[in-house]
């Protein structure tokens, strides 16, 4: 799998296999904080980390509410972009999906959303996330694979956007 | 003979004053590449700053990126946070 530069507009990841192509749709599932408070707390930390309660109080009032809705901006832009992938027809064991450029920052932050959300519901550490991809094949084990493959392509939609 | 007027400083007047910093913290998924990518983006660094304040970050835990007054800090926080980047904000010392 790699992602390619078919023209100024436009790139392409492929091929993607049908596991690969569920993990992008499990994107938007990842990054629902009400189901973990520690999914919660590290998509929008405390602006003072507990040392003025009453900012930290007013930021949930008034930044957590904006914050909610940019990060569903980029959730939807993806959530768009697969909709109808991989296509009905022809039907095939591996396809390839095309993106806008202009779409690349909200896979960016989207795909950090869900890194973020993933990290935190399964608490890693930064020896989970240095260390080998474990073959278990429980769910933590998918969970780190997870994120590295979401860390895969951040890193090569950052470089397209580096080159533009 | 012009009037003088005595202004008395009050003490929220004093501590809007105080500088604050805005703190960027360390942690174990940010990419690297993403760090350097907010900081260009947020705080116009040049590049070779941006990555010296991502390494800092990676290396000592934390990293101060900006100083000044609470009401600029308050906002770049908020614009750090939009990035999902752990970042806090602290009167200097």
């Amino acid at each position: 799998m790699k992602v390619t530069r078919l023209d100024e507009q436009t790139i392409a990841i492929g091929p993607l296999d049908l596991f690969c192509t569920e993990l992008l749709h499990q994107i938007h599932l990842c990054v629902n904080p009400d189901e973990n408070p520690a999914v919660h707390d590290r998509l929008f930390p405390k602006p003072t980390a507990g040392a003025d309660a009453e900012l930290d109080s007013e930021w949930c009032d008034y930044v957590e509410p904006e914050l909610v809705e940019l990060f569903a901006t980029s959730i939807d832009v993806i959530q768009k972009d697969i909709a109808e992938f991989p296509p009905a027809r022809p039907a095939a064991d591996h396809h390839t999906l095309h993106l806008s450029v202009r779409h690349l920052d909200a896979w960016v932050h989207g795909l950090n959303q869900a890194r973020l959300a993933i990290a935190a519901d399964h608490n890693f550490t930064e020896s989970d996330m240095d260390g080998p991809i474990p073959t278990d094949g429980d769910a933590r084990a998918l969970a780190i694979f997870q994120v590295h493959f979401y860390g895969w392509l951040q890193e090569c939609f950052l470089r397209e956007l580096r080159d533009e | 003979m012009p009037e003088t007027i005595v202004v008395e400083k009050t003490e929220s007047e004093t501590s809007l004053d105080v500088p604050w910093n805005v703190v960027v913290h360390n942690d174990p998924v940010n990419l690297m590449s993403y760090v350097s990518r907010v900081f260009i983006k947020v705080f116009g660094f040049t590049k070779e700053k941006a990555q010296k304040h991502m390494l800092e970050v990676h290396q000592m835990g934390r990293s101060i990126v900006w100083t000044g007054q609470r009401e600029r800090a308050e906002a770049y926080v908020q614009q750090l946070h939009g990035y999902l980047l752990l970042a806090t904000l602290e009167k200097r010392e």
